[in-house]
């Protein structure tokens, strides 16, 4: 009995380790390509820790493909987005979760947006941007994004809203707080870090968008997924270099934020859809 | 009740009290303005559009009622697209619930300090964008010469020239793989989350019982899991229904259209044959679908949850 | 008046004329942006100009444009653009040589411009762009293969006839075939016999068309019933799938680039291909076979009179102003002078401009071979073979939706090349398409469009001919 839990639990321990590799292998391999020398791409068997690295690739990067501009556009919208989704998103939370404003209809609504498919929004949003100049516009794409960041917002903060105990809002209601005074200087603060979480969120999604801005946007504001798109159908056939360092450089905010809020991930993931 | 309890504690008569009454629609205006606006109207829009034949060459638009979406629906490349979808997203969603599930019971069975690090680990594929994660593959991906078949080549010693990407058959796993990558971490974590709720002492009356192992798994844990994975199942089938990203930048949509999804041909038709009317019939009929798979799902949680 | 006409900038004379203008250009290429930027400066020192480059492929260029002329609107003030799209952009473009004329320029699309491509940018008789890339197909083949005298020893025993750069289709299939099977180089860890591109998205469709147009092909009978789907269009795929095997395996699906920097390791001896290869290959910088290359026309069909050849004219370029831009006047004066024979000879005399002549100052210029100085040879045979393809070559549809109807029999013919559909059923398919997309383009339209197009080829002596469907 013993020896058969042992057994298994070795092979839980090869199977886990076995998917960590596959996990991590291109993630390690994507970092290694972007540095190495391009005489090292095709190395047979796969060279994971060149000799001699360099930079060259992120360097061209900014320099000949305009990454930095790439990244000040997805910085620019991903944000302005997030902000924007918060603002609103929070006031109509809270109102859903404690007045239950627009009853079972609201959230149902809510729900059916965050599965609707983003293509379908795409043709009549163009043809709208397009008879309004909203196309290649900053604001233009922090609207657009609404469409798919906002339902999310409401939801995940409609989950956490309902979770907070209105006792402690209503005491400070009753110590002569205004309602809204309550919320600033109550519910906001013990609510930050979920509010953080959703934030979290709302800027990856934002983020990692490539349909949206693939139609909506233009060289003014093309962002960073774009990026992708010029690498690969470049003249010169797949620039592994510069592909890879394009990936690298754009999975950083994601990890960066991903470690600042690591405990708070798996609760804001599964926020709402158990609701 | 809270309703009345802040009515009750406040002063300044009528008008502040149906200044109060009115403060919450005041606070989901904002939201429910540009929910109207970048969702709800452009959807209606889309409506009227599709029922016209337009394109944007000539902006010339003629009424045609519901002929795009016969025209849709008697398309055979639509159809392809719609077997393309399944044939990718059906074998990706089983393989991600499988890994995915094992994964978490496998992870639940770690102990210490070691499980978050192995869950971090495991999850790190979860936070690349679907486009970088097709990046990375399509370079993997190249034939004779990228470092999937440079692996394979050592280990068979032999020189190995696999068509990932060039194959009408293999293409679409070539993507699924990509697609299983990316999202199965997803999937882990929130079956963790899941199984984090159920109680403890489920298992310890469970154990009182007589059952352990894969007994306590089937007749305890599973069921009290079951709401947890019809939520994340029809989560994943509703996204991989939209899929675009990863098909787009890894094949776009070849060899052919082997691995062209419903989306990417909408986004061709509406954008590159500039023939919106039409596009817009075919979101509709997306949407249509994926609303559909909404309501069975809804209606499956809805039971799961009444057995449990 | 006397000061004026002394300070050296401009034509009017005033040098901040367009200070503080920036102009967009959409060069498609890195390597058109390297050529027009060798002039960016004296573009600045002359007008005042600033010069941006952009460079997008031409799939995602074509969808810009054709998505932002829609709206009335244009992000770019001067525009590269390939002479299918021609009908299309014509509706956004401002006519060239008018707005030249009111600024007192003149823009090179005259005499100079080889006759072949006088009126290839001109729609119903208006010049809609200026010519900026021109150039043909070509084989280019490795010539150490060719020489070898144990290549040629095995090939002449097994084929019966000598080892030369294949003439005809039936032969270039013989020839993939044996330097598939053969070890050609000697030293073993060879790829394939030749190489094609027949990615999805133009290209399977040029490779295509470069068989078809040889069989005796032409778009559209007098009726415009499409023609593609006769006995010349089966034979030019038929010839396609008999030579796959000896491609690389991603030959559908990888890029023009990738595949010919196979060429360039010396992976396959032969590659129909453009002429930018041809450009690329002698440059050590990106080729491995350097000195070791050779260019001959690309195979055709034998006929009683030899050998009929009809070489695509394909990637052909214009440089147009869209109607919508906000600097047309500048773009124009920056247009003028990037297109003036000098101008154009200097980056047609760039190698690494990539850049084929569209004009016979350049092709005569006797410092043009000056770019292959180690290699005299090639330059005469470059120079040569582009002359020859000038009257050779088979035009692009040029009817309005050109595009849409490439694109529509690509795919079709992408299909049939990957295996998922039945040759003969992908044409018919392609044919229907195309009756489709004539009718919702409107017939009588599309109808008298096409004999306008359909005259001039006849002029260039391109006429169907379906009895060369059944040559070997």
């Amino acid at each position: 009995m013993k020896r058969r839990k042992r057994v298994a639990a070795g092979l839980i321990a090869a199977a886990l380790a076995g998917a960590v590799g596959f996990s991590l292998l291109p993630i390690a391999w994507v970092l290694s390509t972007s540095v190495k020398l391009p005489r090292d791409f095709y190395a047979s068997p796969p060279m994971w820790i060149p000799p001699h690295p360099t930079f060259a690739h992120y360097t061209a990067l900014f320099s000949d493909y305009n990454a930095g501009d790439y990244y000040r556009n997805t910085l620019i919208v991903a944000l302005g987005n997030t902000l924007l989704m918060l603002v609103i998103g929070i006031p109509a939370a809270y109102a859903v979760a404690r007045y239950r404003v627009g009853g079972v209809a609201l959230p149902f609504w809510m729900l059916v947006q965050r599965m609707l498919p983003p293509v379908a929004g795409l043709i009549p949003l163009f043809l709208i941007f397009q008879r309004f100049r909203f196309i290649d516009t900053y604001g233009g794409l922090i609207l657009a994004y609404g469409a798919f960041n906002l339902p999310v917002a409401v939801w995940m903060l409609i989950g956490f809203f309902r979770e907070f105990p209105e006792d402690l809002q209503d005491a400070a209601m009753v110590d002569g707080c205004s309602e809204l005074g309550a919320i600033r200087r109550i519910l906001l603060p013990l609510l930050a870090p979920a509010i953080a979480v959703v934030a979290l969120f709302l800027f990856t999604f934002a983020w990692n968008e490539l349909l949206f801005p693939l139609i909506l946007s233009g060289t003014s504001t093309k962002p960073i997924m774009l990026l992708f798109v010029s690498l690969l159908q470049s003249p010169t056939g797949l620039l592994f270099g510069e592909a890879a360092g394009a990936v690298a450089i754009s999975i950083i905010p994601a990890y960066s934020l991903a470690l600042f809020f690591q405990r708070y991930l798996v609760r804001g993931l599964t926020q709402g859809a158990l609701r | 009740m809270t309703g009345a309890l802040v009515a009750r504690r406040t002063s300044g008569g009528l008008a502040a009290s149906r200044m109060r009454r009115v403060r919450p629609f005041l606070f989901i205006a904002p939201a429910l303005l540009v929910s109207l606006g970048v969702i709800a109207f452009p959807l209606l829009y889309s409506i009227r559009v599709s029922l016209y034949d337009y394109t944007l060459q000539t902006g010339v638009a003629r009424f045609v009622g519901m002929a795009n979406y016969v025209d849709a629906l008697r398309d055979p490349r639509f159809q392809t697209s719609w077997l393309v979808t399944m044939r990718i997203a059906l074998p990706a969603l089983a393989i991600e619930f499988a890994a995915g599930l094992g994964l978490a019971l496998s992870v639940q069975t770690v102990r210490g300090p070691t499980r978050p690090l192995v869950a971090s680990l495991l999850a790190a594929p979860v936070l690349v964008p679907g486009a970088a994660a097709a990046m990375a593959y399509a370079m993997m991906y190249v034939e004779r010469y990228g470092v999937a078949d440079a692996l394979l080549a050592a280990v068979v010693r032999r020189p190995v020239d696999i068509a990932w990407l060039s194959s009408a058959s293999l293409a679409p796993w070539s993507v699924i793989l990509v697609e299983v990558w990316n999202k199965t971490s997803f999937v882990m974590l929130f079956l963790l989350a899941g199984l984090a709720v159920i109680p403890g002492d489920v298992y310890d009356a469970a154990g009182v019982d007589g059952a352990t192992g894969w007994g306590a798994f089937r007749h305890v844990t599973l069921p009290l899991l079951l709401p947890t994975i019809v939520a994340v199942l029809a989560l994943r089938l509703i996204d991989l229904l939209k899929m675009f990203d990863i098909p787009f930048l890894l094949t776009g949509g070849g060899p052919g259209t082997a691995t062209e999804p419903v989306s990417m041909y909408i986004v061709e038709t509406g954008f590159k044959s500039l023939r919106v009317g039409l596009g817009a019939a075919q979101s509709w009929l997306l949407v249509a679908a994926v609303a559909g798979f909404l309501f069975c799902a809804l209606q499956l949680l809805r039971s799961t949850r009444g057995v449990a | 008046m006397l000061a004026a006409t002394m300070l050296p900038q401009g034509v009017h004379g005033a040098p901040s004329r367009f200070e503080g203008v920036t102009l967009q250009v959409s060069a498609i290429e890195p390597s058109y942006a390297y050529a027009m930027r060798k002039f960016a400066d004296e573009i600045q020192t002359k007008y005042g100009i600033r010069v941006q480059f952009d460079t997008v492929t031409l799939e995602q260029s074509f969808q810009r444009d054709m998505l932002e002329f829609s709206g009335g609107r244009a992000s770019h003030d001067i525009v590269l653009f390939l002479p299918s799209a021609l009908p299309d952009y014509s509706r956004s473009l401002e006519p060239v040589v008018p707005l030249a004329k009111q600024y007192d320029l003149t823009v090179n699309v005259g005499n100079d411009v080889l006759p072949t491509y006088r009126t290839y940018y001109t729609w119903d008789n208006v010049a809609y762009g200026v010519p900026f890339d021109c150039g043909g197909r070509f084989l280019a083949y490795n010539q150490a293969a060719f020489t070898r005298p144990e290549n040629r020893q095995a090939f002449k025993a097994k084929y019966g006839y000598e080892l030369i750069p294949p003439q005809t289709w039936a032969q270039y299939r013989d020839t993939a075939e044996f330097f598939a099977t053969t070890d050609w180089t000697g030293r073993g860890g060879t790829r394939a016999g030749t190489i094609e591109v027949w990615r999805r998205g133009l290209w399977a469709w040029v490779w295509w068309l470069d068989r078809f147009a040889a069989y005796g092909g032409v778009y559209f009978d007098s009726q415009m019933r499409p023609l593609i789907n006769s006995r010349a269009g089966l034979r030019a795929l038929e010839n396609m799938l008999a030579v796959k095997k000896y491609l690389p395996s991603d030959a559908a699906t990888s890029t023009n680039p990738a595949l010919r920097a196979l060429f360039m390791r010396g992976e396959a001896p032969m590659f129909t291909t453009w002429g930018s290869t041809a450009e690329i290959a002698q440059d050590r910088s990106a080729s491995g076979i350097v000195g070791n290359i050779s260019l001959a026309l690309i195979p055709g069909v034998k006929t009683s009179e030899g050998v009929s050849r009809r070489p695509v004219f394909g990637a052909g370029w214009a440089a147009g102003i869209p109607k919508y831009g906000a600097h047309k006047d500048a773009a124009i004066h920056a247009l003028a002078l990037l297109t003036d024979a000098a101008h154009q000879t200097a980056m047609d005399e760039d190698p690494k401009a990539l850049m084929k002549p569209c004009r016979i100052s350049s092709l005569r210029d006797p410092g043009y071979p000056r770019k292959w100085a180690n290699y005299p040879g090639y330059a005469h045979q470059y120079i040569d073979l582009s002359l020859k393809n000038g009257e050779l070559g088979m035009p692009d549809l040029q009817i309005p939706g050109a595009v849409e109807y490439i694109t529509a029999a690509d795919l079709q013919i992408n299909l049939a090349v990957t295996g998922q559909k039945d040759p003969r059923q992908a044409l018919d398919d392609a044919a229907t398409e195309w009756t489709k997309i004539t009718d919702r383009l409107g017939r009588p339209q599309q109808q008298r469009l096409w004999s306008i197009q359909n005259t001039g080829l006849k002029r260039l002596g391109i006429t169907y001919r379906p009895e060369l469907a059944s040559a070997p």
